[in-house]
């Protein structure tokens, strides 16, 4: 095995970030606009086709499709790319890390906080990353077998068709929120009762938007447009998870102790976002589909260079990594969903 | 009625701050550069003057109010995908504007500068632009008695502005004296057609070198009210001899320089979990930029909000106004704003 020289590593990547940087401009503020221009045209035109069943149901098929797609855009491409602050250059207030909110039941800023510090800082690392596994599947040996892990495949199951509520338990950290489970030496930002009134603000809003008033303003057409909502709902919540867990969670990706991250250097921590993360091959509709987190490896090497530029650099980054004879670990889609499908049933068992 | 229902909607249920900020991407293809809490303007003309000027006419859209003669407004332009904005006195009067529907501004550029060094290369008529409301409390005062205006280089667009606007609403005597560098003096036909309309206002085309002294043709005998409008420096001798000699003076707060900082202690600013040293010598935002920190220049004056930032507690000053601020969480603007107690901020 060849020794990594971690400084050539980082000064390859750095150049990489900066030569990028340089170039971003008016194509790239003119990209996300269009996205957010498809965004508005998908969700205005899927609630007005989800009222127009009666006339003709395939109208409401497509306006669940089209309703789902603006979830979609709107949580990944937009919301997610946003609120890390690859946007903020544009000094655009609707394009903005500070004030962005997305349609989700997820608090945006609580979100914000809790995602791009702790997971993004302390990727994979056991006992500091909380997204490894989300605290609910167990995905390596690091974690002591437990009964539950047996059907933690049903787990997993009932997570991605609840995912925008488990992740807005989560980024909270509801578990220290509501059931006042503590780790030494962390101490929060926000107040916990803010966090609490943000997760049911935002969720209640969002509950009563897709359940209550859109179906009333459907008038006799209460339960189309309520049953649509639920759909494009669980399509999107399906999509999210299984994209995102295709990120971090495929047979090859590692994880990293807590050790490995005190007086870490530049290119070690390159190198420990690189092998946490993995990418899936496909068609720019689909990478703007996954907004970009099929480039989950150069989402996390560079987690605030816009979405925009990820296309175009991942074969510089790879070349980096592959110098240096750092995996990059990528795949077509099935064959990345397997191999996470894989991973949560291999760890089910001792 | 209906616009607060749609925000209020909006505001729960579609994530944004207004009806109009979501539809706002939608509504840009038929209408360049609409944005929401903005007014838009189209840019009809512009030239460049003598002296590294530009003269740049705006068209606002009809919802813009007419201002008055000496105010400003913020400019936003696009420029390679990021929105700058920064303020300009408009050198029209509003009667102009409500004959033409035209705004005019003088732009002095400086190859140094993010903003104007690029305008005229991408200031390209006819495209758009957006413009704030008028504001400002530079406006005269003076109808019952004599006045001087002081100008001082760009200084001279809000005098153009009142001239034309006053002029005919006084029979005192208005005189200008109006400092730039020689042959860089702007709108000179305009000032010799007013003095030629209106035998109460005379004007004195001026340089440093001709009249090294300021203030000599300020005839105090009138007891004049003093405008004046300039380099920080330059406004500060005017005021200094309108001080000396009890005359009313009022001068454009927005080029005004900050108050020298005679304070060498030095506070620790707490930024998202990040310690950083901070003199109370220098306002924050030049001292975070230097540290690379996430902020955001705009005009550096306080006035367009660009650089503002949630402070959660400690005291801060703003130099503009010399006041205090409380111990709590409140908006600060870091272009003003002097540390006076350790703090902590949220960018």
């Amino acid at each position: 095995m060849t020794t990594i020289n971690y400084q050539q590593l980082a000064e390859d990547l750095d150049g990489i970030k900066m030569s990028t940087l340089a170039k971003v401009g008016q194509k790239d503020a003119n990209y996300i606009r269009s996205i957010v221009r498809k965004q508005r045209l998908c969700e205005i035109g899927g609630r007005i086709l989800l009222m127009l069943g009666f006339i003709q149901p395939l109208l409401w098929v497509a306006g669940v499709l089209l309703l789902a797609l603006a979830k979609i855009l709107d949580n990944m491409e937009i919301g997610h790319n946003v609120m890390h602050g690859q946007y903020d250059w544009m000094n655009d207030k609707q394009l903005n890390s500070k004030t962005y909110e997305w349609d989700i039941a997820c608090d945006g800023q609580s979100w914000n906080r809790v995602h791009n510090f702790e997971h993004h800082t302390y990727t994979n690392i056991i006992g500091k990353d909380r997204d490894f596994g989300y605290g609910l599947l167990r995905l390596s040996n690091d974690f002591k077998w437990r009964l539950k892990n047996t059907w933690q495949f049903i787990t997993y199951l009932n997570l991605s068709v609840l995912f925008q509520w488990g992740v807005s338990y989560h980024e909270l950290a509801g578990e220290r929120v509501f059931i006042g489970k503590k780790k030494p030496n962390r101490k929060g930002a926000v107040a916990h009762s803010t966090l609490k009134k943000r997760f049911f603000s935002k969720g209640a809003r969002q509950l009563i938007k897709d359940y209550v008033l859109f179906p009333l303003l459907a008038g006799p057409l209460f339960l189309w447009v309520l049953s649509g909502n639920l759909l494009a709902n669980l399509i999107r919540n399906l999509w999210t998870s299984t994209i995102i867990f295709c990120g971090h969670f495929t047979e090859q990706t590692h994880t990293f102790y807590e050790q490995d991250c005190e007086n870490e250097s530049q290119g070690q921590w390159y190198y420990r976002q690189a092998l946490g993360s993995s990418n899936i091959k496909g068609a720019r509709w689909f990478h703007i589909l996954t907004g970009h987190l099929s480039f989950q490896i150069e989402h996390h090497l560079f987690p605030d260079l816009p979405s925009s530029r990820y296309q175009e650099i991942a074969p510089q980054v790879q070349a980096a990594l592959e110098k240096q004879g750092i995996a990059y670990n990528t795949g077509g889609f099935f064959h990345q969903y397997t191999s996470v499908l894989k991973r949560i049933f291999r760890y089910s068992f001792k | 009625m209906l616009t607060s229902v749609l925000d209020q909607f909006s505001k729960w249920f579609l994530h944004h701050q207004s009806f109009a900020a979501y539809i706002e991407p939608l509504i840009q293809v038929v209408k360049p550069a609409w944005r929401a809490g903005f007014f838009r303007a189209q840019i009809v003309d512009v030239h460049a003057l003598s002296g590294q000027f530009l003269s740049v006419t705006l068209k606002p859209n009809k919802q813009w109010r007419a201002h008055i003669a000496g105010q400003h407004i913020s400019l936003t332009l696009e420029l390679n995908g990021r929105l700058l904005t920064r303020v300009f006195t408009l050198a029209c009067s509003p009667a102009q504007y409500k004959a033409t529907g035209l705004l005019r501004v003088l732009i002095k550029t400086n190859e140094q500068g993010r903003f104007t060094a690029q305008l005229q290369s991408t200031l390209k008529a006819p495209s758009w632009c957006n413009i704030s409301a008028p504001s400002g409390d530079f406006v005269f005062k003076s109808w019952h008695k004599a006045s001087t205006f002081v100008a001082g280089g760009s200084g001279i667009t809000p005098m153009l502005a009142m001239l034309s606007q006053q002029l005919a609403n006084t029979q005192h005597t208005i005189k200008l004296l109006y400092f730039a560098k020689a042959n860089e003096h702007q709108c000179v036909e305009e000032l010799a057609t007013l003095a030629e309309r209106y035998a109460h206002f005379s004007y004195l085309l001026l340089t440093r070198d001709m009249s090294p002294q300021l203030t000599t043709h300020i005839n105090i005998d009138d007891n004049p009210d003093i405008y004046c409008c300039g380099p920080a420096a330059f406004m500060q001798k005017i005021a200094h001899f309108a001080n000396q000699h009890h005359l009313t003076y009022y001068q454009e707060a927005f080029s005004l320089a900050l108050p020298s900082l005679n304070d060498d202690s030095q506070f620790t600013v707490k930024i998202n979990n990040d310690h950083h040293d901070v003199a109370a010598n220098e306002v924050l935002l030049t001292q975070f930029e230097a540290k690379k920190l996430p902020v955001q220049r705009g005009c550096g004056i306080g006035i367009c909000h660009q650089c503002q930032c949630i402070k959660k507690t400690g005291v801060v000053r703003n130099l503009k106004t010399g006041e205090l601020s409380d111990n709590g969480e409140q908006l600060i603007k870091l272009c003003v704003s002097q540390a006076v107690s350790d703090l902590e901020l949220q960018l």
